[in-house]
């Protein structure tokens, strides 16, 4: 090779110094990565998960997702209770302040925005002063309308875009039906959680659970832009339906008759109406009136609290609001007791046919009171003299029971008053079922002077689902059933996922047994002392009960008692039981016979039609029923009048016209036989008025002399009226109501004979 | 013994004073203009399969992207259409709710009570018994029409 080209090679070799260097420079570049590399390995391996950790809680948004909750129907498919979406608005106090004009916008939002979500102004006002804060929260449960309301009023000013106002959603618990049931449903609280009722009851069934969104999440807080959006769900697993065995029908004719009575008696602490299927035990109505609205709960409505609170301040305030709130959520008829008084006698009667102690030909003596042990027992009347068993019923004599349980003897009759399911808690699916301390528990311990005051429903104390639960054994044939209000549970797609089936306890009297008592207790109803739940076309068999409230055991003042009533119709082959009971009536009249007694009457009286139970009318009670108004109007004068007297009515003209303009009553509507069809002959008299007059307290005859000065019909109900006793209890139109003439006003009768 | 070497032999020693012919080798055209069109036929085949990988792949891009961006857009969709749903699920619990309130047994019974109507009574109700469950009559025709006669033919 030629010097030259071995230069030339030599000149692009690196040289010693060179590969020197380029060592030390690969060292110290192979020592940098190599303690990056550590440092990386350090931070992935050993500290990874704290840093991921950290990152994920930056970088995530976790959220729930609430489950919807559960909806309860009544047995009809009607909704009782449901949740919606509702919204909360959320301010953002921050962005007001970044605008030119901020202190201006915030005066037109404590202005406009105040109004439109219904909140204080000031209070709002001061919230968009919070420059620092991002999250004001301004209104909650607001519905729809309104917070289109409020995004049309930011599109208008302008602030859409602004970010100040944001909407979050949330459920709202809505009850339709307001305060119907309301004891029996219950509430929930701002949690959504069951606090009261079913809903409290069944919370776990209803509430489901919760889902949850992972959201990415940027520096701020808020949600990443859509092209990096990252999002995981879990979903929400919604809550289980409830199908009650309520029926909203029945349960209104509960509530309505109840607090009419509850009106009409001046009742002090609240009153109870259970009516229950003998055979099934299901309860069709649960009314408590003294109640609420259940979408309201937190308002106190009893008048009475209100007044006391207006006189307290501060604590005492505080406290006597707490009590009165905890008063009218009770659920009277599972959580408190009475005493029964003389509806009790139904059960010792059976006691007694069943154990042969007495039977419908035993007699019995009542000079007014007995002797138990040297003491003395007063029957309410001075003394029925000679009667036999059906009688004793009827009259409710307090000789002829005590000397029942006399007969019976301690044991025995502790032993159906056990059976009778009295000493333990039915099992009704309820919250907080009271258990009575007081109830009898000395069994084979009881003196005869204790079975006596027993045996005429004094001395111990039960609750009224107890006793409706007990008078279903005695009208289905002796059979103890569990009752219950919850018929189904639905899945979220409205599938049946539980069915409740009637449970049979035990058989505590026998059949033949249960018939005898049936009777003799239909017998009272149709003639004797029980007549005021008397109902035209059915057989109804009921007791009536009074017991006084002692000052010592149950706080009562004098006078003050429980007026009850316990029934069940058709006598013959009962459907259901109606028990009723009014908690310290302040009128004139307090026996359970007029307080307690019409209400049954009158929930018995729609109820059994509604049920499909056709009326068998006697020869008496068909010639007593209304008769349907024919049809007059647009006829002459003379023919409508000739067609009223065919149909055995009688007429009333005003006016000068030759045809008939209008008809009061109107054509196929109900109007007593011998009843008048007032006749308008001209417009000029279609605007005369005839005032009501207060038939309260009036006999028939009075009532009657009374509609015809009105110019009304009357169309009448209840019992006594051939004896003369019987007097008003109610009447469907107000005292000085502006009616037309010939208008029918319904009026109720009842006897004031005092049965306890 | 053979020995070996890498020394070249000079030919020239053995030739007898003869040089070789030095033949020409002539170039064959046809055969290198055949090669260049096999080698320009392999390459635009060549050219042709990646243009048609390249169009495939990139069409697979643009369909998955087209898509992407569709099912984003529908999610969008349905996003907002679960949105109003739930609206109009609320408000439809809302207004029956509201419903049930103004028609409930309560103001049902004070209108009635207002304009003087009147519950019908129970003698009113006449109850009656139908033996043997449900039934239809069928009215009979009074007229037969072509159709009929068609169908009664066969």
């Amino acid at each position: 090779m030629s010097r030259k080209n071995e230069k030339d090679q030599n000149s692009v070799l690196p040289t010693r110094k060179m590969r020197r260097r380029g060592r030390v420079f690969a060292g110290i570049i192979g020592v940098a990565f190599g303690l990056l590399i550590l440092r990386l390995g350090f931070l992935q391996i050993v500290q990874g998960e704290f840093w991921s950790t950290k990152a994920v809680s930056q970088q995530l948004n976790d959220s729930l997702v609430a489950a919807h909750r559960g909806t309860i129907y009544d047995c009809n498919g009607k909704v009782l209770a449901e949740s919606m979406e509702v919204w909360t608005v959320i301010m953002t106090p921050y962005n007001i302040a970044q605008l030119d004009d901020a202190e201006a916008v915030r005066v037109k939002i404590a202005d406009e925005v105040s109004k439109i979500l219904d909140v204080d102004r000031d209070t709002l006002y001061k919230k968009t002063t919070r420059t620092e804060s991002q999250y004001e929260k301004i209104a909650s449960q607001v519905e729809y309308p309104v917070v289109e309301e409020l995004i049309s009023w930011a599109e208008k000013n302008k602030l859409s875009n602004s970010g100040i106002f944001r909407v979050v959603t949330d459920y709202k618990r809505t009850y339709p039906y307001g305060s119907l049931a309301s004891c029996v449903i219950g509430f929930t609280g701002t949690d959504y959680y069951g606090l009261y009722g079913l809903e409290a009851e069944y919370n776990d069934v209803l509430a489901g659970v919760a889902g949850r969104v992972v959201t990415a999440q940027n520096g701020v807080g808020g949600d990443m832009p859509v092209s990096l959006t990252y999002e995981k769900t879990v979903d929400a697993e919604d809550g289980h339906s409830l199908v009650l065995t309520i029926d909203q029908n029945i349960q209104h004719f509960a509530e309505k008759y109840l607090e009419q009575s509850i009106i009409e008696n001046s009742v002090k602490n609240r009153g109870v109406s259970i009516v229950m299927n003998v055979h099934t035990g299901a309860i069709l109505a649960m009314a408590v009136k003294g109640d609420f609205d259940l979408n309201d709960p937190w308002t106190v409505t009893d008048p009475n609290a209100l007044e006391a609170m207006k006189l307290l301040s501060g604590d005492e305030k505080s406290d006597a609001l707490a009590t009165a709130r905890q008063a009218q959520w009770s659920n009277k008829a599972v959580s408190e007791f009475y005493e029964p008084g003389s509806v009790f006698k139904v059960f010792t009667s059976c006691m007694a046919i069943e154990e042969g102690v007495a039977d419908m030909n035993t007699s019995f003596y009542c000079p007014g009171y007995i002797e138990v042990m040297g003491q003395q027992i007063t029957c309410w009347h001075a003394g029925h003299g000679m009667q036999h068993f059906p009688d004793i019923i009827s009259n409710s004599c307090n000789p002829g029971f005590i000397t029942l349980g006399v007969g019976l003897g301690g044991e025995r009759f502790f032993k159906y008053f056990v059976g009778f399911g009295f000493t333990e808690p039915t099992g009704i699916d309820m919250l907080s079922e009271g258990h009575s301390t007081t109830s009898l528990y000395h069994g084979i311990d009881m003196t005869d002077l204790d079975v006596a005051t027993s045996s005429i429903g004094q001395t111990f104390e039960i609750t009224p689902i107890q006793m409706a639960t007990a008078l279903c054994a005695v009208a289905n044939g002796g059979y103890l059933m569990q009752p219950y209000v919850v018929a189904q549970e639905l899945d979220g797609n409205g599938n049946v996922v539980k069915t409740t089936e009637p449970v049979v306890k035990r058989q505590v009297v026998s059949t033949e047994t249960t018939k005898q008592v049936a009777s003799m207790l239909a017998a009272a109803v149709n003639g004797g002392g029980s007549k005021n739940v008397y109902v035209a076309g059915y057989r109804v068999a009921g007791k009536s009960g009074t017991a006084d409230k002692t000052e010592t055991r149950q706080g009562g003042a004098e006078n003050e008692v429980w007026g009850s009533f316990g029934t069940f119709a058709p006598a013959d082959d009962p459907e259901i039981v109606c028990v009723t009971i009014t908690d310290t009536a302040q009128s004139d009249n307090r026996w359970g016979s007029h307080t307690a007694g019409p209400v049954c009457q009158s929930i018995l009286a729609d109820t059994l039609p509604y049920l499909g139970v056709e009326p068998l009318y006697t020869e008496e009670e068909l010639a007593n029923l209304s008769t349907v108004t024919p049809s007059v109007t647009d006829k002459e004068v003379s023919t409508a009048t000739t067609i009223i007297a065919n149909n055995d009515l009688h007429y009333s003209i005003i006016g000068n016209g030759k045809t008939v303009v209008r008809q009061i009553p109107e054509a196929g509507s109900s109007i007593p036989k011998d009843g008048t069809v007032v006749l308008y002959t001209d417009s000029d008299s279609l605007g005369s008025t005839t005032a009501v007059p207060d038939f309260h307290g009036m006999t028939l005859s009075q009532a009657n002399a009374a509609a015809d000065a009105a110019n009304l019909n009357l169309e009448i109900s209840g019992v006594g009226l051939d004896s003369g006793e019987a007097t008003v209890y109610s009447q469907d139109y107000e005292v000085g109501a502006k009616v037309s003439p010939g208008t029918v006003v319904y009026l109720v009768f009842v006897t004031d004979s005092a049965i306890a | 013994m053979a020995t070996y070497s890498n020394a070249a032999y000079d030919l020239s020693l053995f030739s007898n004073g003869q040089r070789g012919k030095i033949v020409s080798i002539e170039e064959n055209k046809k055969q290198k203009r055949e090669a260049k069109r096999r080698s320009l036929t392999q390459t635009i085949a060549s050219a042709a399969v990646v243009a048609v990988i390249g169009a495939v792949i990139l069409a697979a891009v643009l369909a998955a992207i087209i898509s992407k961006v569709r099912l984003t857009e529908m999610n969008e969709k349905i996003s907002d259409l679960d949105s109003q749903l739930s609206i109009l699920q609320s408000e439809n619990v809302r207004l029956n709710s509201e419903l049930t309130e103004i028609a409930s047994s309560e103001q049902i019974d004070a209108y009635a009570a207002k304009h003087g109507l009147q519950k019908m009574e129970n003698g009113q109700i006449h109850y009656f018994s139908v033996e043997g469950g449900d039934h239809v009559e069928k009215a009979p025709k009074t007229e037969e029409t072509f159709l009929d006669h068609l169908r009664d033919l066969f």
